[in-house]
């Protein structure tokens, strides 16, 4: 049997840092293939080297049959490989029918010539109706992309490369930042998509239950070679696979002891209302967080977390009759800069790290920024909790892998020397082994009397580390459920996060 | 040929001062500052003022930079700074009409005429290139902008400060919830803005004839340069001047009737091949 996608001796540099250092892969004819392996194994590069996105040092990339090792991302959509991108990338003010008519028309041939375009509507409108179906968006057709959920707009990208009619899908990260409910839902769509045709689907992923869930193949990455490639229970039980990857038994630790909350408040929210010009977000939020707590602030995609983090750091200014309070000093309206004086850091959901900078650099600005002559995380304590950042001082923000930015995103935040650590999709990226470790340290960061406020999707990470969670819903806090709500069966949890 | 070529390059340097700043200004605040050739203006007239009053050329090219620098301060701390987050119209409208104010105080106080100001005796001399004579003072400016050039390099990419402005210039929303104090940023970026031009004007003042249009004339060949070289890019701002300064110098000699319009065909030329500019960031 002949593969569709065959790879032989893959090699790709960067100046001194081989990210591919020989890959040798035969995919067969349909079916999900994953590939996994810790942050900086050159996955991404890989899946890049594959596209055509970027071109290898050494070795060949052969789909069915015909050499394309050096074919330009657009020739290698043309004879049927697609790809959806990291970063969501749709265009927002068009519907998401034109979205997808956008590349049925462009395969056509149609989309630069107006006159023939009206006689060929009928078939390029019956075309984009069934990759509507295909994904399950049919319903959405005519609302437009940007009102999309996360997840909606993941299914529309898919869509949109399916539009190419591809005999081999790339997906890097296709679930990134959902939850589970979003997840779960774009996860059955990409197994009916695989169980329908013999579409060959090749994905990057780091949640494991979208790797074990959908993939009958799973190969392992780890500095730029294949060191495992097999069935799902052959990886889950492979030694090596456990000790760089997966961490050891569970992946996230059992709770432990849930912080004294008689301490002093150190957040007061009351009456928080926010938004994005006319768009009204948050309504009417109110709550305590007290010194040394970590609360995970939960909910569905869309419901607000994200603009609730932004408003306590001063990015969003909170609307007028908001209260909040740091420490019992009333801070609502304070610019970004004067809240970070005052102990609040924020790491963003999508990392911004400064791209031209060094990764050493990123966190200098940090220091210079409060003019801190000194930090209580040094760059030594800042290893240990993020071991792959040790060799990646001096490489450049924009050349680190998703995983390491989110890494050094932490690591700045931290550098500030917060009295209020606000994450944004914490562990969205990182591998499962540094999740754990991760875990560990906000455990760690609590004791010296670091508050935490933490929004993230992956419920695993929220129970493992928060003492409480505030669960959201369209824009208002609805439920507080407890240590023990979150490590039990809360059933008001349960219906808040699933569809 | 290289008298030529040597002559266009001090001519460069004028270009050069005023677009570090202009591009320095828009990297790091995203302001399209039309006013920056009034600034230069200015730094030309306050130089000119100095040396009557102080009888020193070395004096009137220290004071009339300063003073422009503090001109730079008044404008950003008293309006900009009020625009920054209003929609860019507002921006172009406000530096717009600061083009119209000063060159009309500018010829309220000193009258429309052209001035012919003196040129400094120790530089008054001419070096032998060949066959030609080049005036010392050429050799002067090509230095002093060359190390303008190197001083600038210095301070961003190896101080402390210059870090905290290639952040805030990368990612502003982001450097300040770091505790980057932003706006006081802005005025130092804007104050080194305006004293680089107004650096350029004084140092015009004894080769190029004073007046009141000066600005207008230099402010948009500045934008030519910028846009070529990449926005924001001082890198490209250096190689934008050189080349439109070397332009203007072989293109005087070769096909005098399309002088004016060199520069522009090369930034046409430039922006179809790369719509970013020679040294810019390809969006996206
Ligand atoms: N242009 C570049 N220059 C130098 N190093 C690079 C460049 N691009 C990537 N790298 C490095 O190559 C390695 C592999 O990167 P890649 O993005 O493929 O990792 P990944 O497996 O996708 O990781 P993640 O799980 O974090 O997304 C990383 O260590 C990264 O820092
Ligand atoms: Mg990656």
């Amino acid at each position: 049997m002949s593969a569709v996608l065959e790879v032989r001796g893959l090699r790709k540099s960067f100046d001194d840092f081989t990210a591919v250092a020989g890959i040798d892969l035969a995919l067969p004819e349909g079916g999900i293939t994953a590939v996994i392996g810790p942050n900086g194994a050159g996955k991404t590069t890989f899946i890049n080297l594959l596209s055509g996105k970027l071109v290898p040092d050494e070795g060949r990339v052969v789909f069915a049959g015909a050499d394309v090792t050096r074919l330009p991302p657009s020739a290698r959509v043309r004879v049927g490989m697609a790809r959806t991108f990291q970063i969501t990338n749709v265009f927002p003010l068009l519907s998401v029918e034109e979205n997808v008519a956008v590349p049925v028309l462009a395969r056509a041939g149609l989309a630069l010539e107006p006159r023939r375009r009206v006689d060929a509507f009928d078939d390029a409108h019956a075309q984009v109706r069934r990759l509507l179906e295909t994904v399950g968006l049919a319903a959405r057709a005519s609302d437009a992309a940007g009102a999309l959920s996360h997840g909606d707009r993941r299914l529309l990208e898919i869509a949109m490369a399916l539009a190419s009619e591809p005999r081999l899908l790339l997906l890097d990260e296709p679930t990134a930042g959902m939850g589970a409910a979003e997840r779960d839902r774009v996860l059955a769509q990409v197994r009916a998509l695989a169980a329908r045709s013999s579409l060959t689907i090749l994905l990057v992923e780091h949640d494991m239950e979208v790797v074990f869930g959908l993939a009958a193949r799973i190969v392992v990455l780890h500095q730029g070679r294949v060191i495992a490639d097999g069935a799902p229970q052959q990886i889950r039980d492979d030694r090596r696979v456990r000790e760089i990857y997966l961490g050891d038994a569970d992946v996230v630790p059992p709770p432990g002891e849930a912080a004294a909350q008689t301490g002093a408040p150190l957040l007061e929210v009351r009456h928080l209302d926010a938004g994005y010009g006319l768009a009204h977000v948050l309504h009417d939020v109110s709550f305590t967080v007290a010194r040394g707590e970590i609360v995970a602030l939960l909910g569905r995609n869309g419901v607000g977390k994200t603009t609730a983090l932004r408003s306590l750091s001063g990015l969003n200014a909170p609307w007028r009759g908001s209260a909040i309070e740091l420490a019992g000093r009333p801070v609502a309206g304070e610019p970004p800069e004067r809240l970070a004086a005052l102990g609040v850091s924020y790491v963003p959901d999508d990392r911004r790290i400064f791209a031209d900078l060094s990764a050493a650099e990123n966190l200098r600005v940090a220091m210079l920024a409060l003019r801190r002559e000194r930090t209580r995380w040094t760059r030594q304590r800042i290893e240990k909790i993020f071991p792959p950042l040790a060799t990646l001082w001096d490489r450049k923000g924009r050349h680190l892998s998703g995983g390491e930015q989110k890494m050094l995103a932490i690591a700045r935040a931290l550098t500030t020397d917060p009295s209020l650590l606000l994450l944004d999709e914490p562990s969205e990226g990182l591998s499962p082994l540094i999740v754990r470790i991760l875990a560990d340290a906000l455990a760690h960061i609590r004791s010296e009397g670091v508050t935490v406020l933490l929004a993230d999707q992956n419920l695993m990470f929220a129970r493992a580390v928060a003492d409480r969670a505030l669960v959201m819903e369209r824009g208002r806090l609805v439920h507080v459920a407890s240590r023990a709500d979150l490590a039990g069966n809360d059933p008001a949890l349960q219906r808040l996060l699933a569809v | 040929m290289l008298f030529q070529g040597l002559v266009g390059l001090s001519e460069a340097m004028y270009l050069w001062l005023v677009a570090a700043g202009l591009s320095l200004i828009f990297g790091v605040m995203r302001v399209l500052n039309f006013a920056h050739g009034s600034l230069y203006m200015l730094g030309a007239y306050f130089a000119w003022v100095a040396f009557r009053v102080s009888g020193s050329f070395w004096v009137a090219l220290l004071v009339g930079p300063l003073v422009v620098a503090a001109v730079g301060w008044a404008m950003e701390f008293g309006f900009l700074r009020r625009v920054y987050s209003a929609p860019e119209a507002f921006q172009l409208l406000l530096t717009f009409a600061f083009v119209l104010i000063l060159d009309d105080a500018v010829k309220l106080v000193f009258g429309p005429v052209y001035q012919s100001p003196p040129t400094p005796a120790a530089l008054s001399g001419a070096v032998l290139i060949g066959h030609s004579v080049l005036p010392t003072y050429h050799l002067f400016i090509l230095g002093v902008g060359a190390l303008v050039g190197l001083g600038l390099w210095v301070f961003l990419e190896k101080t402390s400060f210059g870090l905290v402005i290639r952040a805030t210039a990368a990612d502003r929303e982001m450097a300040r919830a770091l505790g980057v104090r932003a706006s006081r940023l802005f005025t130092w970026v804007f104050i080194l803005g305006a004293w680089l031009a107004g650096l350029g004007g004084a140092l015009s003042m004894p080769v190029r004839a004073i007046s009141p249009g000066m600005g207008e004339l230099i402010i948009i060949e500045a934008f030519v340069v910028v846009v070529l070289g990449g926005l924001g890019s001082l890198r490209g701002a250096f190689v934008g001047s050189l080349l439109i300064g070397l332009l203007h110098a072989y293109g005087l000699l070769f096909m005098p009737v399309f002088e004016l319009a060199l520069g522009y065909m090369a930034m046409a030329l430039v922006l179809i091949v790369r719509p970013w500019g020679l040294f810019g960031i390809r969006e996206g």
